[in-house]
């Protein structure tokens, strides 16, 4: 079966001039349709304004689009306008004047254009300045004198514009809370409306309207009826009356942009909510010892709640690392107890690294961890000449990348040795908790060994064996009330955007004679719905009428696609053969 | 049995590139001597042996290392060719067109041997797992990630070419027709408005527009996907980040590059959608876009600290 589906040429012609704003070369105005009676004939007043708005969806050639597709502007070409409005008697306040045109300039396209590029490349420029180091460092690496950066940018400058710490300065929040403006401007002026639109259904009943949409074709020798039943059979939603029928499918792909915006907006209030309300802080407990949590949490804002968590007591009861062959780590553990105040056990979890530990509103992760003490045993030290035992704490060193901690074991009474000098000792250096590395008092290397191995080393005269380091575990403490807010509107988001990219697919049809005439637009995947609307068309039954001397009309037209399968088929006068023909217009 | 599996990789990694090089001649040969140029089965068949290799490859890295194949540079380089070759199978197959295999065939190749070849041999070993990666989150965001690379790079790449090849078209429009440039101006708006036809044949300008409008409606349509996982993929990150360290932004320059990637080909959809251009406008945008995708794929890993660095360039 040969079917002709064409898109409207004749419309490409007259919309290829004009502003790129008003070109609408494949749409039917709405106002064409006001001639007939019984079609929708009032704009709603917002379709009037909106036409003049610019964040509003235009129809390219070969873009998706529309939220309020084929309803707003008149084409400017089409030479007809709607009868203007009579002027209100009274104007509205001037209150409201002011806030219908700040709504219109935030609702610009070219602003939200703006705001983004400008949004990006600050961002940019936060990623090539190293942000959150000291006023020194800029000092240092942005220097004065000689060769300055880029000619101009010297450490003054940078930290005068704050681009030390861009992302929390004034200027880069008023941004994005602009940016937030805008989408919720735009949400009100253009996408709101869409959706009440999307609920009225409009009828196109005049020709030329029909033969203007994107698709259309003639399907001679057809019933309205079993078009609208074949709408129906591929899931289009189809309405009828007196000889015009429109139909939809996927009301969602019109309505997912809306989505999109809104649900940006919940995680900007999520973000709004976390960044004044939550609480955060990181803390060190070493084995065995308990803290408070509300000593660590510093709040972000005064305006910050404090969680029910917050009079906790997390006590850590052990810290390991489970480390591989090679020596590297393959994750950190922690059994920690949450206790309340009266000191009442409340949870235990094993915390580890993508396993936070949750109560009363605040999360504790395990990032971060130290050595606090090493427990040695010691013959021939200055204390005692037998065997004792020590805990020496220990403390980090700095420089390098990798954590270094370290303790002294003095081998002679600190208090009698010389003023101004240091006494003699054993330092000891740990990495990691496997191993445990010896120096002696002139910094020589005495010698490694393993922690729990139990054997002993000879340093300055002392027999020591190293037995266990006490490691500290690190948590960051963290109570953000907004992450449920951020979390729905991420998962709007992901939802919303994914349904963005689904067809909204629109057929109209009216009764013309003896055959029908049909219509349609999509939003996206235009290929695919002409190609979706051919094989539909194709299945319309035809139905002749009852004049038997129309049998010679039928065998004439058949000619056009030869394809009289049954020619006998043809003579009845009933929705007979599922065979059918279509003209182009 | 044991089986050797850094030979077996390295025979796979050099066959692929091997079988590509092949291909990329004989799409090159394929158009330079004319010939029907619908799609092609025999450079087909070389992509689809090429997409084998480089499966087996990541396999075998998954059954060697025990964990999901995704871990450091030269793994998601090698799953970035993988879902470039994948794209570009399913467009060749879907819209019948042979000439885009001779634009991304030399580009999947570079790519499969700066990876091979260029990178240094530390960084191709496969290590275990540091315990913040210990997580099913790494399987969900970086495959969605690296995939909305590879859609994103294959729409701006197709972009550039609309603007390489626009430039060489309508320079020959208007030596063929200098009396009339008026008409030669709205007949190219009206063919760029026409629906996509599939021949593609340099003699006539006629198909030349046509071939035009079909690049740009190829890349929007790719570009709208991998925005798409894009958007997706910083969204897993996030939550990602905020089960492990409980801040689910941090201005990292990997997220910030992100962010700043959504925020361009927001404006670049945006530009369609809502402000109905098409052509070279939305080309431009997304030529910048490319940039700013290798920016926040490569170049961040590789200059900057952070997260998410390997850091072997030190800048």
């Amino acid at each position: 079966m040969q079917h002709c589906v064409r898109a409207s040429a004749g419309a490409t012609a007259h919309h290829a001039v004009g502003t790129y704003r008003c070109r609408l070369p494949l749409l039917a105005g709405p106002c064409q349709r006001t001639a007939l009676p019984w079609a929708h004939t009032k704009l709603p007043a917002a379709h009037r304004t909106r036409c003049r708005v610019d964040c509003r969806s235009t129809q390219g050639p070969a873009a998706a689009p529309s939220l309020s597709d084929s309803d707003n502007e008149p084409s400017s070409t089409s030479g007809w306008r709607p009868p203007r409005p009579p002027p209100p008697p009274q104007g509205p306040s001037p209150l409201r004047q002011l806030y219908k045109r700040t709504l219109k300039q935030l609702s610009n396209l070219k602003l939200a254009l703006a705001e983004l590029a400008v949004i990006a490349a600050l961002s940019a420029v936060g990623t090539v300045i190293k942000q959150g180091e000291t006023y020194e460092f800029y000092m240092e690496n942005y220097p004065e004198e000689g060769r300055k950066v880029l000619g101009f940018l010297t450490g003054r400058i940078v930290v005068a514009l704050q681009l030390d710490h861009i992302y929390t300065a004034e200027y880069f929040l008023l941004l994005l809370a602009l940016l937030g403006a805008s989408l919720t401007a735009c949400t009100i002026t253009n996408q709101w409306p869409a959706v009440k639109v999307a609920r009225r259904w409009r009828f196109k009943g005049e020709q030329a309207s029909l033969a203007r949409l994107e698709v259309a074709s003639r399907v001679p020798d057809a019933r309205l009826v079993d078009v609208g039943r074949v709408l129906a059979a591929k899931n289009y939603q189809v309405f009828m009356k007196d000889g015009q029928l429109y139909g939809f499918k996927g009301l969602a792909g019109k309505l997912g942009p809306i989505g999109v915006h809104a649900s940006m907006l919940l995680c900007m209030a999520g973000f709004v909510t976390g960044a004044l309300g939550g609480f955060t802080g990181s803390v060190m407990i070493p084995q065995g010892s308990e803290t408070v949590v509300a000593s660590a949490l510093r709040s972000a804002s005064p305006l910050a709640w404090n969680p029910g968590g917050a009079s906790a007591v997390i006590r850590c009861d052990d810290f390991r690392i489970d480390y591989r062959e090679d020596g590297s780590v393959r994750q950190f553990y922690s059994d920690l107890t949450v206790l309340d105040v009266d000191g009442r056990e409340q949870s235990t979890k094993t915390v580890s690294v993508n396993q936070p530990l949750r109560f009363g509103g605040v999360t504790a992760y395990q990032t971060d961890w130290s050595m606090s003490a090493l427990k040695v045993k010691v013959a021939g030290s200055f204390v005692a000449p037998e065997d004792t035992a020590f805990q020496l704490p220990m403390a980090a060193l700095n420089g390098g990348d990798s954590k270094l901690y370290a303790t002294f074991l003095p081998a002679e009474d600190p208090a009698l040795a010389p003023p101004g000098t240091a006494p003699r000792g054993v330092s000891m250096l740990a990495r990691d908790l496997q191993t445990v590395t010896f120096y002696d008092s002139k910094g020589e290397f005495a010698g490694v060994r393993r922690l729990g191995s139990g054997k002993p080393i000879e340093v300055e005269g002392m027999t020591i064996v190293a037995q266990e380091v006490l490691a500290a575990t690190g948590l960051e403490l963290k109570a953000d009330p907004g992450v449920p807010l951020v979390y729905a509107g991420f998962g709007g988001l992901c939802v919303t955007t994914v349904v963005s990219y689904l067809s909204h697919s629109q057929v109209w049809a009216a009764q013309a004679g003896s055959g029908v005439i049909v219509g349609g637009t999509s939003n996206r995947a235009k290929v695919a719905f002409e190609q979706e609307l051919s094989d539909m068309l194709g299945e319309v039954p035809e139905v002749l009428q009852q004049a038997p001397d129309l049998v010679d009309g039928n065998g004439k037209a058949d000619s056009s696609n030869g394809s009289s399968s049954g020619g006998n088929s043809s003579s009845s006068s009933s929705s007979g053969s599922k065979d059918s023909k279509e003209q182009v217009l | 049995m044991m089986v050797n599996i850094p030979v077996i990789e390295n025979f796979l990694s050099n066959s692929c590139f091997l079988i590509l090089f092949l291909t990329t001649v004989y799409y090159w040969l394929k158009i330079g001597f004319g010939g029907k140029s619908s799609f092609s089965f025999t450079g087909l068949t070389g992509y689809g042996s090429a997409l084998c290799c480089l499966t087996l490859q990541l396999i075998l890295r998954w059954v060697d290392s025990g964990h999901f194949p995704l871990s450091n540079l030269y793994e998601s380089l090698i799953f970035l060719a993988w879902c470039l070759l994948l794209l570009y199978i399913y467009i060749e197959v879907s819209t019948k067109t042979l000439f885009l295999g001779v634009l991304t065939s030399p580009a999947i190749l570079c790519l499969v041997a700066f990876t091979d070849f260029s990178l240094p041999t530390e960084l191709q070993q496969s290590t275990p797992l540091v315990p913040a990666l210990q997580s099913n989150w790494l399987v969900m965001h970086v495959t969605v990630m690296i995939a909305s690379y590879a859609a994103l790079l294959l729409g701006c790449f197709i972009a550039i070419a609309y603007l390489v090849l626009s430039k060489f078209f309508i320079k020959t429009t208007f030596v063929t027709a200098p009396l009339s440039s008026q008409n030669t101006v709205l007949r190219q708006e009206s063919f760029l408005e026409e629906k996509q036809k599939t021949d593609i044949v340099f003699e006539k300008n006629d198909k030349n527009l046509k071939f035009l409008f079909f690049l740009d409606n190829l890349s929007y349509r790719t570009i709208g996907i991998g925005f798409c996982f894009l958007t997706l993929g910083i969204l897993s990150g996030a939550i990602w980040a905020n089960e492990t360290w409980g801040n689910y932004w941090s201005w990292d320059p990997k997220e910030t590059w992100a962010f700043i990637t959504w925020l361009t080909f927001a404006c670049y959809l945006h530009s369609r959608l809502v402000g109905g251009w098409t052509g070279s406008k939305p080309a431009l945008v997304a030529s910048f876009g490319f940039l700013v995708v290798w920016v926040c794929y490569l170049g961040v890993n590789l200059l900057g600290q952070g997260l998410h660095s390997y850091g072997f360039l030190n800048v």
